[in-house]
């Protein structure tokens, strides 16, 4: 029972912060301040969240862990700036992180 | 989105790993559609398991989810055209691929028709491999080896969304500030550091002034003014 009330009142919560801003949008524009202020949140949050999940002990247990980490987050990224799909991102990351594992 | 919605693959087993662990295993995969997010879902299934008091356990969930208001305050001048219907529909399925993806796409050229079907398209394909998978999970629970690996693929998919915006100079600022205050962040209650981070994100952000290179802010407000119209860039 409190598992079903917790996932109702989460949801619930979720979706009124979902639904507040996009029913206020035609009565409310930001400005470009605002406008960017908010896309720097939303990059700071992917960003948050792809740093706390790199911090899950599995990741960084030891040094050399921490290390294997990096360097497969390291070759994600330059996949990713380079204009990689997601598909090759991961791969890319992964089997950097899978073959540093085995070797270390 | 589907190679996204792939990319979430492991992630998603997890998910589903986890909310077959927990008191309630129907409720937790209710949860893929009354949430609907992975974090919140992943941290709700193991304070549930733990035996965390309600209150924990649903601020938690609220914390980790309160970045959706930013995100739905970001893309409403993409939508504040649209029926009000419409954007309720919208609501349930604002999360972190939709508000990156979305902003790419209305960076690019597209009628207003192209741009609605890319969100349907989108989201459907996302919120059904999404289920399916955490459903495997909960299915396959125990045939779902624990590895570093298979821990690695959510960041690296958050980092294939993030990083091509750090082309931006200010968004690189923004990332950075996140990054550094969630790293300090360690031993608050979860949910917390995100929140920390996306002000420390804004600050830093607009710190150096207005440089932004792929600002389309004015761009979306003359889309939303002539919707028919699309972009002209």
């Amino acid at each position: 029972m409190n598992a079903w009330l917790v996932v109702v009142l989460v949801g619930a919560g979720s979706y009124g912060m979902r639904f507040v801003p996009l029913l206020l949008a035609d009565r409310w524009a930001p400005g470009p301040r605002m406008d960017r202020a908010l896309r720097h949140a939303g990059t700071a949050a992917l960003t948050a969240l792809a740093v706390a999940g790199l911090r899950a002990e599995p990741l960084t247990a030891t040094g050399g862990e921490t290390a294997v980490t990096g360097a497969a987050v390291l070759v994600g990224s330059v996949a990713a700036l380079r204009g990689h799909s997601l598909s090759v991102v991961i791969g890319a990351g992964v089997a950097v992180h899978a073959a540093l594992s085995i070797l270390s | 989105m589907a190679p996204i919605a792939a990319g979430y693959a492991p992630f998603a087993l997890l998910v589903g790993r986890e909310a077959a662990a927990s008191p309630e295993p129907l409720a937790g995969w209710a949860a893929n559609f009354l949430v609907y997010g992975g974090s919140a879902q992943l941290s709700v299934s193991r304070l549930l398991t733990d035996g965390a008091a309600l209150a924990t356990v649903v601020l938690t969930g609220l914390l980790i989810q309160a970045r959706l208001l930013v995100y739905s305050a970001s893309l409403a001048p993409l939508w504040r055209h649209r029926p009000l219907w419409w954007r309720a529909a919208a609501a349930a399925v604002v999360i972190d691929p939709t508000w990156a993806l979305m902003h790419a796409r209305h960076a690019r050229p597209g009628t207003d028709r192209e741009l609605r079907a890319y969100f349907v398209g989108a989201v459907a394909a996302l919120t059904a491999l999404w289920v399916a998978l955490v459903t495997a999970g909960m299915m396959l629970v125990t045939h779902i080896p624990t590895s570093a690996t298979l821990d690695l693929v959510a960041p690296l998919a958050l980092c294939a969304l993030v990083v091509p915006q750090l082309r931006d100079r200010a968004n690189l600022r923004a990332a950075i500030a996140a990054a550094l205050v969630v790293l300090a962040g360690t031993g608050l209650p979860t949910g917390l550091p995100i929140l920390a981070a996306m002000a420390a994100g804004v600050l830093a952000g607009s710190l150096g002034g207005d440089n932004s290179r792929d600002d389309n802010s004015a761009d979306d407000r003359s889309r939303d003014d002539n919707p028919k119209g699309g972009t002209q860039r």
